[in-house]
């Protein structure tokens, strides 16, 4: 034990200063002293340097680009194309890396981003006033990301059983995607109708399993998550 | 075999003081705090790691993940094991989730000491050292030692009960008008910030009795004594002209279980200030000790702690708040953070009390400290075991004014301090 005279309080850790005034500290006794808590680290707290790098350099890319689009010409805006790819790669990153354990969130963010970006793509190069309104992205790229996406989910399910409910509600949220191409042919939005019908379809039956088999977990789930 | 309906697995709301917590958790500030208990032998981590695993069943609101909802965030039970782990060297860091199997607490061993640091979300002081006592008494119970409960501790062989997990805030709710929360900035103690982010921690140990005998003198509880004595040591080292412009206000945190009966080993508790106007530094502690013990004549009522709970829950119930989403709340409960909760304190003073063991159990225990982690204002836990009380003070900072004048006071008044450290200031 030691003791600080200026004090007047004793010390039982190991140091050679006194812990209130840093003043020196006498022995009081040989009892052996041992540190009280682990020693000191100079602990650097990760931060995330590749991360900010790649938000720079993105940054830095959509303001050269659209600059140079802009200067170069300015009747064809293909800087909105590279923009959005730019764009898609840095949120793919930052969903795929930043997110942690949520994967049935990852999975549904990256089905709709990659939607969003068909759309952009498409907007861009064939324009609402052009002669045909029917667009790829909604015809083909809505109805072929859902049903890839919702193909993953299930097996992912059927397979890692234990982490089922990590994946409901977006393969649920995913579902009502698949059902969007076949109500946007009501608005003579999408041509031809055949990838629409299967993507509802498909919907349709995962919804119809997900009722009949896991109903329960369903009920309990939509609960959970939307509870106020 | 694994069912693939599965009826059986529980969820929890989060209580109503939890759920701000996952909202403003910041490197600085990490709203985890720890009680630890030491024992007389080294600690046999594997065997605590066992201990840890069984209590499982026994403490279903301590072994859970959070989840967001769109409207709220939720707990369901984790599947993983937790991971018993060596003392870190900064106490009470944030948690951080995936190198922990998902759990908002983690049990540490260091030489004798084992040590629950928690996420101030699952719990507060009283239901986490519940959770830590049916450990220790677990471990113990491993090691071989014949141990009985008598009462004092809840064992694995019992069931977790309703209430011990209920949202006792709502049971208590009424619809009576609540009391608004205070908005004043008060007076912050300055200081150099430490190289890294972290607490300094300095515990004093004085005897129980003594600190007892010297309140008593004074015609004061310890917790008034001791919010007296930081007031008082606050005025001794910071600037008169600075603290003339805003009040000295010690938040306690009060555990509502002593005026609202409940078994609840989930969050319980509300705080309330203690208010102080800088007059002069030439004050004398009892006129201060006065001052103090008025503020909590005026502030500690039950009535008034009602009117703090109705306040919390009513603003929980409102249903434009209720259907207000997830991300939106997020916002409104920073901004509401904000105001509401560090900027009306000097110093934070939390009395955990006296903790009291089965007779079996205490030749085995040498110690129970409680710790906070100190993210911008500095913090007192108190914790009273056997013979002796252990004061924790935890800053951000590397001055240690605020402990020397404390301390100083105490040894001038004739009682034996006994002085740890992290040694953070000396680095």
């Amino acid at each position: 034990m030691l003791f600080c005279q200026k004090c007047k309080v004793k010390v039982s850790t190991l140091t050679s200063r006194c812990p209130l005034c840093s003043g020196p500290l006498e022995k009081l006794d040989d009892n052996p002293l041992t540190l009280s808590y682990p020693p000191y680290q100079n602990t650097k707290y990760r931060i995330v340097t590749w991360f900010r790098i790649l938000s720079f350099v993105v940054m830095l890319a959509i303001f050269v680009v659209t600059l140079v689009n802009l200067l170069l010409t300015s009747k064809i805006y293909w800087f909105i194309i590279v923009d959005s790819c730019l764009i898609y790669i840095w949120l793919a990153c930052l969903i795929t890396f930043k997110i942690r354990n949520r994967w049935g969130l990852k999975l549904f963010l990256h089905a709709l981003m990659i939607i969003a970006l068909l759309i952009v793509i498409n907007a861009v190069v064939e324009p609402a006033e052009s002669s045909s309104p029917i667009t790829w992205a909604l015809s083909y790229g809505m109805p072929i990301i859902s049903m890839t996406f919702i193909a993953l989910i299930v097996i992912i399910m059927l397979i890692k059983r234990q982490t089922r409910r990590e994946f409901m509600i977006h393969l649920l949220l995913l579902c009502i995607i698949g059902f969007v191409p076949l109500i946007l042919v009501l608005f003579d939005l999408v041509q031809p109708i055949i990838l629409s019908i299967v993507s509802a379809s498909l919907s349709y039956a995962t919804l119809l399993g997900l009722v009949i088999f896991a109903n329960r977990i369903v009920e309990t789930e939509i609960k959970r998550k939307f509870h106020i | 075999m694994d069912k693939f309906v599965d009826e059986s697995r529980k969820w929890y709301r989060l209580d109503n003081a939890a759920k701000i917590y996952p909202v403003v958790i910041t490197i600085k500030e990490s709203h985890v705090f720890r009680v630890s208990m030491t024992l007389k032998e080294e600690v046999n981590p594997e065997i605590l790691q066992k201990a840890v695993e069984m209590c499982q069943n026994r403490f279903p609101t301590f072994y859970v993940k959070m989840k967001p909802g769109l409207f709220w965030y939720y707990f369901e039970p984790n599947e993983k094991k937790p991971i018993v782990k060596p003392e870190p060297a900064r106490i009470c860091q944030p948690i951080v989730l995936h190198e922990n199997n998902n759990y908002f607490f983690t049990i540490y061993y260091y030489q004798k000491r084992i040590s629950l640091e928690v996420f101030h979300g699952l719990c507060d002081g009283t239901g986490a050292m519940e959770f830590l006592k049916a450990i220790c008494f677990q471990y113990l119970v491993l090691q071989g030692h014949q141990l009985s409960p008598e009462g004092l501790v809840r064992t694995i062989g019992e069931v977790p009960t309703f209430s011990e997990t209920e949202d006792s805030y709502l049971r208590y709710y009424t619809k009576e008008k609540g009391k608004p929360l205070p908005t004043d900035k008060s007076f912050k103690i300055k200081g150099t910030r430490l190289a890294v982010y972290g607490s300094s921690v300095i515990k004093g140990k004085i005897d129980s009795r003594a600190i007892y005998q010297l309140a008593k003198s004074k015609n004061a509880t310890v917790t008034e004594f001791l919010v007296a004595l930081l007031t008082y040591s606050v005025i001794q080292f910071n600037d008169p002209t600075e603290m003339a412009k805003r009040p000295i206000s010690i938040c306690i945190p009060v555990n509502m279980r002593r005026h609202f009966p409940s078994e609840t080993i989930r969050n319980f508790a509300l705080f309330f200030h203690t208010i102080y106007r800088f007059k002069s530094k030439d004050v004398t502690f009892d006129e201060v000790l006065q001052d103090i013990k008025q503020s909590f004549k005026e502030r500690l009522t039950k009535d008034d702690l009602q009117k703090k709970l109705n306040l919390n829950v009513g603003i929980e119930k409102k249903f434009i708040v209720r259907i207000m989403p997830l991300f939106l709340k997020k916002i409104m409960m920073k901004f509401g953070y904000h105001f509401f909760g560090s900027r009306p304190t000097t110093v934070t003073i939390s009395n955990l009390g006296v903790v009291r063991l089965p007779e079996s159990m205490k030749p085995y225990v040498e110690e129970v400290e409680f710790n906070l982690g100190s993210g911008g204002i500095p913090s007192v836990a108190v914790a009273t075991y056997e013979d002796y009380t252990i004061l924790s003070f935890s800053r951000g900072y590397y001055e240690t004014d605020l402990e020397y004048h404390f301390f100083k006071f105490l040894t001038e008044q004739g009682l034996e301090v006994e002085i740890q450290s992290n040694l953070w200031e000396q680095n």
